[in-house]
């Protein structure tokens, strides 16, 4: 399906029925990147996946926006979908996105999950995009600069024969293909000046936040800057993991993601005055 | 609410709703009540809990005697023979997720998927003295309270339900740590749990089994947990920040979205 924004295609495809749950993608990713998770994801919600501004099967577009006009993006193909409550899961770039939405659209989202995200880009992540910019120069050199930060160490260590795989089929095509380098440029400029850190109280909706130990690119502190900024925001840590946990523990993001969408209504376990006896004892 | 005869000793049990059974088995001081607040959320999970309260529990008999934890898991197997249960899922925490790995050592086949809260493989040296200290500060409640419950929470949850925890003191010293029969109970239990060590059958154990950490557990601390998911062939690992010992109490809605979630999904995933 095609969604028009400012005169250029947004590529988006819908699954299953129930509260709307919107995916948004790391910087690489695209639809596609989602479709082994679909069919768990879409079994109790309204699954919504795009490509975004510069992504996939959607347009080029002109260089110079900022993440915040991705958001802009959203806000308006929402309202095309006519949708005003969406829980949102969005990993990496896609996380720093959905940050933005909630930020600047609160009464929008519902419910989020950030895989592997950051708040902001502090000088240290500034370097590294200004090092990817440098490595569209060539395949290899994208290759290099990039990917052996998004996997974990430990996955990089089991997974060799896999990587080595991957290594010569990304170079042979996409990361040789000179127009997804022009759009790796411009989404990578367009989270260079990316900061939310005063802005995080505003977002009022429940956060789970997952946390890969091993994450090179969203540091496990920058996960902790989100955790005490939103109020509402539970984390977890995942050990021996790296930045792309949907591919390196597939299964148990999906227990998580679908475990965190499905359940919705609150305990309030400690505020209600439940009668105690010596029978309800909630210890070890 | 019903009853099975294990040996002489009535247990009770009590089955919530229909679906996927799943075996839900208590901390050491817990009883079936403890899980009154999350049995709505799974059961419209699609789990049917089954709730037992274990050798020396809340509304099971007393043992009157010493018995090793393995005796545990030799009345849960004896109870899903008798309910007709041939396959189930478990959660577990802390004594009853040691006790879900004794079941699941001697029973691997009845076992789906399983879900072990701040669990340790073996009782350690450490451990071991730990629960002795309980044991000695048995005979008097301010004493047994001061001994269990601090080390069980993070000092964040301390400060967050100061006056809750302060309610929980006044009643817990006046009702169950001053009864002698609770004592008696509490003191069996923690020595059934000394003998515990499945480190030689973990590798036997081939369900999917989640594993969860609090990283300020000081009583099965996260190392570990970190141990059984080194050893356990489907294992996945997670850890929860700024959390203490009971850490489906400190995290209510997280512990239950991470319990439903590993539970309901099944399937499993094919990368590219």
């Amino acid at each position: 399906m095609l969604y028009s924004y400012k005169g250029r295609n947004i590529h988006y495809q819908e699954k299953g029925q129930g509260h709307p749950l919107l995916l948004l993608n790391g910087i690489m990713m695209s639809t596609e990147s989602w479709a082994p998770f679909v069919p768990a994801f879409s079994r109790h919600h309204r699954v919504i996946l795009l490509d975004l501004m510069d992504q996939g099967k959607s347009a080029a577009f002109p260089p110079g926006y900022g993440i915040q006009e991705q958001a802009e993006m959203l806000k308006a193909f929402l309202w095309h979908l006519e949708i005003d409550r969406v829980s949102v899961l969005g990993t990496s770039y896609g996380g720093a996105l959905a940050l933005q939405l909630a930020c600047d659209a609160p009464q929008l989202v519902d419910r989020l999950l950030l895989a592997a995200t950051r708040a902001w880009t502090d000088p240290l992540f500034r370097d590294m995009c200004e090092s990817w910019l440098h490595g569209t120069a060539s395949a290899q050199a994208f290759y290099t600069s990039t990917i052996p930060l998004f996997y974990g160490a430990t996955f990089q260590q089991n997974q060799r024969e896999w990587m080595e795989k991957r290594r010569k089929t990304l170079e042979a095509t996409v990361f040789s293909n000179p127009d997804f380098l022009d759009r790796m440029r411009r989404l990578v400029r367009s989270i260079m000046d990316f900061d939310l850190r005063d802005r995080l109280p505003a977002i009022t909706c429940p956060t789970l936040i997952l946390a890969p130990e091993e994450d090179l690119v969203m540091m496990p502190w920058e996960q902790k800057r989100i955790l005490k900024g939103i109020p509402q925001a539970e984390m977890i840590s995942l050990p021996g993991t790296g930045h792309v946990l949907f591919l390196e523990r597939p299964e148990l993001f999906v227990s998580l993601a679908m475990g965190w969408f499905d359940y919705r209504e609150a305990l309030g376990l400690l505020d209600s005055p439940a009668p105690m006896d010596e029978n309800d004892l909630v210890t070890q | 609410m019903s009853t099975f005869v294990f040996e002489g000793k009535s247990v009770y049990y009590e089955i919530v709703g229909t679906g996927r059974p799943l075996l839900m088995l208590n901390g050491i001081m817990m009883s079936t009540k403890s899980w009154a607040p999350f049995l709505a959320a799974i059961t419209k999970s699609g789990s049917q809990p089954l709730l037992v309260d274990l050798l020396d529990q809340g509304q099971s008999d007393p043992m009157g005697q010493d018995f090793p934890m393995t005796l545990q898991a030799r009345m849960l197997e004896a109870l899903l023979h008798h309910l007709g249960f041939e396959e189930v899922d478990i959660f577990g925490t802390s004594y009853g997720g040691e006790v879900a790995l004794n079941l699941a050592a001697r029973r691997p086949d009845l076992i789906g998927r399983m879900v072990l809260a701040n669990t340790v493989a073996r009782t350690n040296a450490w451990l071991k003295e730990i629960g002795e200290g309980w044991i000695l500060a048995g005979n008097n409640p301010r004493a047994y309270y001061a001994t269990t419950i601090p080390v069980i929470y993070s000092p964040a949850f301390y400060d967050r339900r100061a006056q809750w925890m302060d309610q929980r003191k006044t009643l817990l010293t006046n009702t169950a740590f001053a009864s002698h029969d609770f004592q008696a109970r509490m003191a069996r239990l923690t020595r059934s749990a000394e003998s515990h060590d499945v480190t030689e059958q973990l590798p036997g154990i081939t369900c999917p089994v989640l594993l969860l950490s609090s990283q300020q557990d000081h009583i099965t601390p996260p190392e570990e947990q970190t141990f059984l998911y080194e050893r356990l062939p489907n294992a996945e690992l997670v850890v929860l920040p700024k959390t203490g010992h009971a850490s489906f109490y400190e995290r209510p809605d997280l512990f239950t979205a991470l319990l439903t979630g590993f539970i309901s999904h099944r399937e499993q995933i094919q990368l590219p």
